[in-house]
């Protein structure tokens, strides 16, 4: 089925008493349904929360200005406005801080201040800061081997790779992100993350893993050596967090809470979404308010705030860049759970499929978070014209 | 091999052995009971932003108190134990005197109430009947058509409220091949479910040979069928009216959550799990007549009623006349028919919400008892209520 921009009528996707529309357990992160799901994952599958604490909430002070007319680009390269470019790409809400206030905060699709969105691979960089907080407390540390934290791993593809191949996505571990594939292994991780029932159709005697770390515990294969190359698998993230829990007896969910969501002033609980084991889903289950997600970016852009340490933060940004990081971000690259922009700004980027940005720009002191329910996992084009925006932002707000 | 974690060494288990299949029994339900979204999916009762909750008051001299429940010579700590107790809230006055948590659970964790969440359901349909959108007399099938092929036909939302609704069906809590075990299964409570959805489920159900509103049958598909009804009075969907028209006004603390199915419908019969203040101020907000500091939530009229009306001669012919000899079902609510004129709503596994009028006291009590029911026991925590409302 296809989606529905903000400017568009709205199917009554899961409104009524039963819904005319209910959102299909198979699908719900596929479109249209994704518009309606991201904003109520707890609906869809278990979740574990992310206790915020009693601690006052981080003030942001405001300091606006209407964007909404900005000239910027749409996907096509053609001339539109901010406005327009955020319909066009489902934007669900967008935020700017400019020097910690907020210049610019917009909610669509129904959409409030206080509404969890999903923001998928945004986990990996929640969760690799973090394992940045933990090894700046020496609870855990980078250059130690995978197996050191998780000896059942010799078994598998990441016998020999280190914690710091893993948190930049170099170890050789054979891992397919074929999203569409329902047999690729990322589809297997749909299954044991809990998000989606064994596919109709499937062969029966498939033997399907029931939670995330069986998955990891049967991915005994490599493609390359350790440290050889980048090439984003989900999977790593997970692998990162299993080590965390292990070193700390803690689970995922409340390291989180512990080390960032009590402590950056968040002005609602998180949650993760959780397998059948309990495992909160590192690589993507992650869910927060747009504010509280430009908290976190706020932290990040403070130099960790006395809350990640800086020299983590610094680390992170000393990317290697090259060639084919990404599509979309050509001289980009990849280290610590974030991507980074490129080598002369070292923006730190956290990415999720079907939309969602963090931007975290130290030349302009900006955190821009964006969070979209788009109809493809994704598009080149609207990551480029959002990327564009952003610096078009930037440049208004300079 | 690793040692054992923080959590192991509280619960005596692993995070990974609480399952779907086992969540509801002992030792897991001691966890699980306190955490129940991250075993069935649950949508939001948002409290209002920004509130915080004070910390707990100790209970001090009261929980050595000796006090005589059932005829034995208890103290309240020892009884708080006996009964699995997870957590307890004390109210005199309004005032919050105090409060006791297992080791087990924080004071700023949520539990499930299981059929409290009844009692909370009939407060949205007294609001509801306040604003004139839902009218107890009507027939069921004024707002659920559908209902029209089932048991509820020929049903008035009163037969529903009170629970005289003549229905065939057991709660055969322990018995996973009943009709109770698919209702389990559309609630999504129990593995293998999601093929039936809730609403489809209560529309099948058979009517017994015998009028309705006649005999107290409890049975709790009629209130989850009132968490349909009044949806369909207000338009809304159950998490979202019971935010508006009860856990903001009654100024709750924390976000409350109620676990739903597959479209989304809320198991109001039982999935409702909060903060333990937060359910002591619901009860508080009855004691006062259905009025809280933010204003009226219910009208004055469905509280009198509530918690003097109804049929004594249904209870007499119901099952549970040795829980209360003398007593009433009314909105869900239970009243004692003791000499205090206390009333309450429960929820199996030990999950109390305890109002003494007289001693101007409430008593909110979370527990994880091992069986879903058990008389003696409930009894027993009858007799705690009793003996500790003349002590504070």
């Amino acid at each position: 089925m296809s989606s529905y921009r903000n400017s568009e009528s709205h199917p009554p996707i899961m409104q009524g008493s039963p819904p005319a529309m209910p959102v299909p357990k198979t699908a719900w992160d596929m479109p249209p349904w994704n518009r309606w799901a991201f904003q109520h994952v707890r609906e869809i599958v278990p979740t574990a929360e992310v206790w915020r604490g009693e601690g006052p909430v981080r003030a942001l002070p405001r300091l606006e200005t209407d964007l909404d007319g900005l000239a910027v680009v749409d996907s096509a390269g053609k001339p539109t406005t901010l406005s327009g470019l955020l319909d066009e790409t489902y934007t669900d809400g967008l935020i700017v801080l400019k020097d910690g206030k907020i210049a610019y905060e917009r909610y669509f699709n129904a959409m409030t201040a206080r509404t969890p969105h999903l923001s998928q691979s945004v986990a990996k960089s929640v969760t690799g800061t973090v394992f940045g907080i933990l090894a700046g407390r020496g609870v855990v540390d980078p250059k130690k081997l995978v197996t050191d934290y998780l000896p059942e791993l010799a078994a598998t593809g990441w016998n020999g790779a280190t914690v710091q191949h893993v948190l930049d996505m170099t170890t050789g571990v054979r891992f397919s992100e074929a999203y569409t594939d329902p047999y690729s292994d990322i589809g297997q991780v749909d299954v044991a993350c809990g998000w989606k029932p064994v596919p109709a159709g499937t062969d029966p005697a498939f033997k399907w893993p029931r939670h995330v770390f069986e998955l990891i515990l049967g991915l005994t294969e490599t493609t390359r050596p350790h440290g050889a190359a980048f090439e984003y698998r989900s999977i790593e993230t997970d692998v990162l967090a299993f080590v965390m829990e292990r070193a700390t007896g803690k689970r995922l969910a409340q390291l989180v809470s512990e080390e960032l969501w009590q402590k950056i002033g968040a002005e609602e609980s998180a949650c993760f979404t959780v397998d059948s084991a309990g495992y909160a889903v590192a690589d993507g289950g992650f869910n927060a308010t747009l504010r509280d997600y430009a908290r976190f970016g706020q932290t990040i852009l403070e130099d960790g705030a006395g809350i990640v340490p800086a020299g983590w933060i610094a680390e992170t940004r000393n990317g290697v860049h090259g060639p084919n990081y990404s599509a979309s971000m050509p001289e980009g690259s990849y280290r610590n759970q974030f991507w980074i922009e490129d080598p002369r700004s070292r923006a730190l980027m956290c990415r999720g499929v079907f939309g969602q940005l963090i931007h975290i720009d130290w030349d302009t002191g900006m955190v821009t978070v964006k969070l979209s329910t788009w109809p493809e996992f994704t598009s080149v084009a609207y990551s480029v014209a959002t990327l564009k925006a952003v610096h078009a932002i930037a440049d208004a707000l300079a | 091999m690793t040692s054992p974690t923080a959590f192991e060494r509280m619960f005596g288990f692993a995070r990974k052995d609480v399952m779907l299949g086992n969540w509801r029994e002992q030792p897991f339900n001691r966890w699980a009971f306190q955490n129940v979204g991250e075993m069935v999916t649950s949508a939001r009762i948002s409290a209002r932003e920004g509130n915080l909750e004070a910390a707990p008051v100790d209970l001090g001299g009261l929980l050595g108190e000796t006090l005589d429940i059932g005829g034995r010579s208890e103290t309240a700590l020892a009884f708080l134990e006996r009964s699995s107790t997870d957590a307890l809230t004390v109210m005199k006055k309004g005032r919050f005197v105090g409060d006791w948590f297992a080791p087990t659970m924080k004071a700023e964790a949520r539990h499930i109430i299981f059929s409290i969440s009844k009692s909370l359901t009939a407060i949205l349909a007294g609001a509801l009947e306040g604003e004139g959108k839902l009218d107890p007399d009507a027939p069921v099938t004024a707002y659920v058509p559908e209902a029209a092929g089932s048991v509820y036909a020929n049903a008035t939302v009163r037969h529903v409220l009170d629970m005289t609704v003549s229905l065939d069906f057991e709660e055969a809590y322990l018995d996973p091949e009943s009709l109770f075990a698919r209702y389990r299964r559309a609630t999504m409570w129990n593995p293998g479910g999601g093929a039936e959805s809730l609403c489809e489920f209560l529309v099948t159900l058979k009517q017994l040979d015998e009028p309705h509103g006649r005999t107290f049958r409890y049975r709790s598909p009629n209130s989850d069928l009132l968490g349909i009804i009044v949806e369909r009075a207000s338009g809304q969907r159950y998490a979202e009216l019971m935010a508006e028209k009860l856990w903001r006004p009654v100024g709750a603390k924390r976000d409350g959550f109620v676990t739903v199915d597959k479209e989304g419908t809320a198991r109001a019969a039982g999935g409702v799990s909060v903060a333990v203040r937060d359910l002591a101020r619901v009860g508080e907000m009855m004691r006062q007549g259905g009025t809280t500091e933010g204003g009226r939530i219910l009208p004055q009229a469905w509280v009198e009623d509530t918690i003097h009306a109804g049929d004594a001669d249904a209870w007499q012919r119901g099952t549970m006349t040795n829980l209360f000899a003398g007593g009433r079902y009314r909105n869900k609510w239970y009243q004692t028919g003791n000499a205090s004129q206390a009333y309450c709503g429960i929820g199996i596994h030990g999950q109390w919400l305890y109002v003494d009028p007289k001693a101007e006291v409430v008593i909110a009590k979370m527990s994880s008892q091992a069986l879903p029911v058990d008389d003696p026991l409930d009894l027993d925590n009858g007799a705690f209520f009793e003996a500790l409302c003349a002590r504070v």
